[in-house]
């Protein structure tokens, strides 16, 4: 079975090298990037991949928000965890309803971001 | 002021004088000016005639010198007008001066009185206005123009003081009067310096004696603000002028005063209410950095914290490498370092919050420093910030930072604003270079949103105008006084190639101007 990979993104470059430090050190592979654009341009990850998205909203040309509508529209249901410093702004509430699974407000726990993950990468049954 | 004399009845009949109705005849109403003096040149008797020519009533004057009230324009300053004992036949020109201060001319003789034993103890001297020796009609004339002039100068709204070249006081009009709480006699013959608290009181006679020997204006003509004292003592702000000028061969010096006590605490009631706006204006923009700077520092936080987590999860699976671990440290510490920037950032912006000094700074450090405070806003708003600096370099200006900081941090922040409905590209451009001149600096920061609207143009820096739904519409009109009181202005308009441009210049340090 593939290794499940991680999908951050997060324009912030060390918040950014953090999580990806942090995602290895659970054998998970990673892959960063710095905006909506950049992953969108990337090409959305296979579903068999068993991938995840941990996505940032504060993003410049195109927020977290409009990414997870963007995605939910598109009815990829990639599993998202909103990694963001304002949990409470409207945008955190927009991804949210566009099906975003959790939001997880920084800093945070590893071990929370952890268990975000591994849930988020189970397979649905 | 002593006064001497019990009445002012005319003394008891001299000696061989029978006909005192003659004698008072001659004393009220024949015209004749007549001044008894003692032996210290004192006026013991101050006649009808006198009054009525000078405006002086004899209370006033009697027990002054008799300087006071009969000049010699002859006589060199400092020697005593008049010999109080012996007698004189000459007649000798003199100015009998008035209470406005001006000088009537009249000539007059002495002669001493004596008693029984021969001995004097006073001396009266008796003069007659000279108002003959010039045309009729001319005379008329003149005195039509000394009317005036009397008549300008008893009226006028400044104190008007003239002094003689040793710095005594010949003449005070009525708001002089009025200004300093002294009658106009009793300033006569006493030194300027009696109006001047210390330290001038004792440089006074410097002063003028600095001029008379270099002719180094310091005031003459020029006109400055100073501290005077009125009589009660207290301290009294006045702006002066003095003109200079010679009559009867002899130099005088007329100041021009006036009472500038309440405009200079109406400055001080505006800088008091300025400085207050300012602090007004800089907690609502710190209400909105508190935010800004939240997040700003969360993001070196959280990667501080979930790398050292990282490590130590590394460390309990026995995957550690030296050299993953080595750069996590590092990563660590840049991280820790960029969040104590940012504290100190914010620390700087509050703290100066209260000084008023003026300092020499580098605009464009301060603009690079007020775009930094506002990184995470233009960030969130996709906002581009573009510097264009000419010039500049190595080039300070003498300006209270915080204030300045403060309305370049107001026209960035607008700037933003403006573009919130504006597609992409949003760019807000610090731009700054050394006027034409050379001797401004000038900032100005552009944006490409809709620009402003024409009607609104011309009130964009009326205080409450503003067109923002929170807005308190204080922030353009605090930052142009606050521009205006560094000497520099602040202007908007809308460019030909579109968005709104504000412009603000300051005046650049001597030394910076004209470099390249």
């Amino acid at each position: 079975m593939a290794n499940p990979v991680v999908y951050v993104v997060e324009d912030d470059e060390a918040v950014r090298n953090a999580l990806a430090l942090l995602i290895c050190s659970q054998g998970w592979e990673v892959r960063v990037f710095d905006s909506a654009s950049a992953f969108l341009e990337a090409g959305l990850p296979p579903k068999e991949s068993l991938p995840c998205l941990l996505l940032d909203l504060d993003l410049g040309d195109m927020n977290g928000a409009e990414l997870q509508e963007y995605l939910q529209a598109q009815e990829h249901n990639l599993p998202t965890i909103v990694v963001t410093a304002k949990p409470d702004h409207s945008l955190a509430r927009r991804a949210s309803d566009a099906g975003a699974r959790a939001v997880v407000s920084k800093p945070f726990e590893a071990t929370d971001l952890i268990r975000e993950i591994e849930q988020a990468l189970r397979p649905a049954s | 002021m002593a006064l001497i004399d019990e009445t002012n009845a005319w003394p008891a009949p001299m000696e061989g004088s029978h006909d005192t109705a003659l004698l008072q005849a001659l004393m009220d109403d024949s015209g004749l000016l007549v001044i008894v003096v003692d032996r210290n040149s004192r006026i013991q008797h101050f006649n009808g005639e006198c009054q009525r020519v000078t405006g002086f009533t004899a209370n006033e004057v009697i027990g002054e010198p008799v300087e006071t009230v009969l000049s010699n324009p002859e006589a060199p300053s400092g020697t005593p007008t008049n010999p109080p004992s012996g007698d004189s036949t000459e007649e000798h020109p003199g100015l009998l001066l008035t209470r406005s201060g001006a000088g009537r001319p009249v000539c007059w003789r002495y002669k001493a009185l004596r008693d029984e034993a021969g001995s004097s103890h006073r001396s009266v001297i008796m003069g007659t206005c000279i108002d003959t020796g010039v045309q009729p009609a001319a005379e008329e004339g003149a005195f039509r123009d000394h009317q005036i002039a009397q008549t300008t100068i008893d009226n006028a709204l400044d104190g008007i003081i003239t002094v003689d070249d040793a710095g005594v006081i010949r003449s005070a009009n009525p708001a002089a009067e009025q200004i300093f709480g002294y009658q106009a006699p009793e300033m006569y013959g006493h030194n300027i310096s009696m109006l001047m608290p210390e330290p001038h009181v004792s440089h006074h006679d410097d002063y003028i004696r600095r001029y008379l020997e270099t002719g180094e204006r310091r005031i003459i003509g020029i006109g400055r603000e100073l501290t005077g004292r009125h009589r009660d003592g207290s301290l009294i702000e006045l702006h002066l002028a003095i003109a200079e000028g010679f009559a009867h061969g002899q130099r005088y010096f007329v100041g021009f005063t006036h009472d500038i006590g309440p405009r200079k605490r109406a400055e001080r009631e505006a800088r008091q209410h300025l400085a207050q706006l300012a602090r007004t204006t800089r907690i609502y923009a710190m209400d909105a950095l508190a935010s800004s700077l939240a997040h700003e520092i969360r993001q070196p936080l959280t990667a501080v914290y979930t790398t050292a987590q990282a490590c130590l999860i590394l460390l309990d699976t026995d995957q550690q490498e030296p050299a993953t671990l080595k750069e996590s440290l590092r990563q660590i510490t840049r991280q820790a370092r960029r969040a104590s920037e940012i504290t100190d950032q914010l620390h700087h912006f509050v703290q100066q919050g209260e000084t008023n000094e003026l300092a020499e700074h580098d605009c464009l450090a301060l603009i690079d420093d007020v775009l930094l405070l506002l990184a995470h806003k233009l960030h969130e708003a996709g906002v581009w910030p573009e510097r264009h600096y000419n010039n500049l370099s190595q080039c300070g200006t003498k300006i209270n930072r915080v204030l300045i900081e403060q309305v370049v941090f107001n026209l960035i922040d607008n700037a933003i604003d403006a573009m919130r409905e504006t597609a992409p590209p949003r760019v807000v451009t610090a731009a700054a270079c050394l006027s034409a001149c050379g001797s401004w600096c000038e900032i100005e920061i552009l944006d490409t949103g809709p620009g402003i609207p024409e009607e609104h143009l011309s009130k964009l820096f009326t205080p409450y105008f503003t067109t923002k739904p929170h807005g308190t519409g204080q922030g353009l009109a605090l930052s142009k006084s606050i521009v205006e009181k560094h000497g520099g202005q602040l202007s908007a308009r809308n460019p030909p190639a579109g968005g709104a441009a504000f412009r603000l210049t300051l005046p650049l340090d001597q030394k910076c101007r004209g470099h390249a």
